[in-house]
């Protein structure tokens, strides 16, 4: 799994009948601090998140692991909504112990 | 299957059916040595094995979902084994 | 998925038995702003896109998972072609009416 920030929605009327009725989210790409990096992706919400909302996504095959993504041609989906990333190891964290996102 | 460290606890109280009562840890990819190695990544720990701080074996990609009992969760890495010394 | 914009057709006479009768796209990468990436990609094509349209690329193991692509030998496929991609209310993108 990865984390990101959802950053917009997008929009499409003639696709795969198997993506029918779900929401694509726009989400960019963070690492464990917050901090944006180099990749976005586009994934199928399963969470109802929302614009601004942190999240995981999980990509590849293991994206068609939900009932709502079962067999259906979707490589990330946004499985979890983030309240919290608590960095136990002091060596790792960006400021103090915790980031609150 | 790789080595990691624990580093720090994801909480989300909003996550799939498939992965509820499971805990997901930030995991940093460790050498034998002990040496990090990569990015920190979201591990899932559905037997409940680690804590912050431990050692770890996770196993990535379509293996990480049968770490689950229904062998069906979305997830791109678990946590197997607890490492108690590597020799 | 990935953001494309759809900037040409391979056109093959000799292919693997299953792709045979699909079209294979070219896709330019898009990033999250729309804009142009360096990187290029062939696609199966399953909504009728064409040259200019912004897509959804799917990639890997799930590009098969269409009607279309069951059991096929690709691992990239245009699964949807974007109508509007916004940010907020902010729009990055709106596909225009007259293409």
């Amino acid at each position: 799994m990865i984390f990101a920030k959802v950053i917009g929605t997008v929009v499409s009327t003639s696709k795969d009948p198997n993506l029918e009725g779900k929401k694509l989210l726009l989400c960019k790409e963070v690492d464990h601090t917050g901090k944006p990096l180099n990749s976005y992706h586009v994934a199928v919400d399963a969470v109802q998140a929302g614009e601004g909302n942190f999240v995981l996504i999980s990509y590849g095959s293991s994206a068609r692991m939900t009932e709502l993504t079962k067999n259906a041609p979707i490589d990330a989906v946004i499985m979890a909504i983030i309240d919290e990333v608590q960095i136990t190891d002091p060596a790792k964290s960006a400021k103090k112990g915790t980031s609150e996102v | 299957m790789k080595l990691g460290k624990v580093i720090g606890v994801v909480w989300a109280t909003k996550k799939v059916p498939q992965i509820h009562g499971c805990r997901l840890y930030v995991v940093q990819p460790i050498l034998e040595n002990g040496q990090d190695s990569g990015q920190p990544l979201v591990v899932a720990d559905p037997k409940n094995i680690a804590a912050p701080g431990d050692r770890i074996v996770f196993v990535t990609n379509t293996d990480a979902a049968q770490a689950f009992d229904t062998g069906f969760a979305p997830v791109n890495a678990s946590v197997v084994e607890l490492v108690d010394d590597i020799a | 998925m990935q953001l494309g914009k759809i900037i040409g057709q391979v056109v093959s006479t000799r292919k693997e038995g299953k792709v045979q009768g699909l079209k294979i796209l070219v896709a330019r990468y898009l990033d999250e702003h729309l804009q142009e990436t360096g990187k290029t990609a062939a696609c199966v094509d399953t909504v009728q896109a064409g040259v200019g349209d912004v897509v959804l690329l799917c990639s890997s193991s799930s590009a098969r998972m269409t009607a279309m692509t069951q059991g096929v030998c690709t691992d990239n496929a245009v699964v949807g072609i974007v109508d509007t991609v916004s940010s907020g209310s902010k729009i990055l993108y709106q596909k225009s009416d007259n293409r």
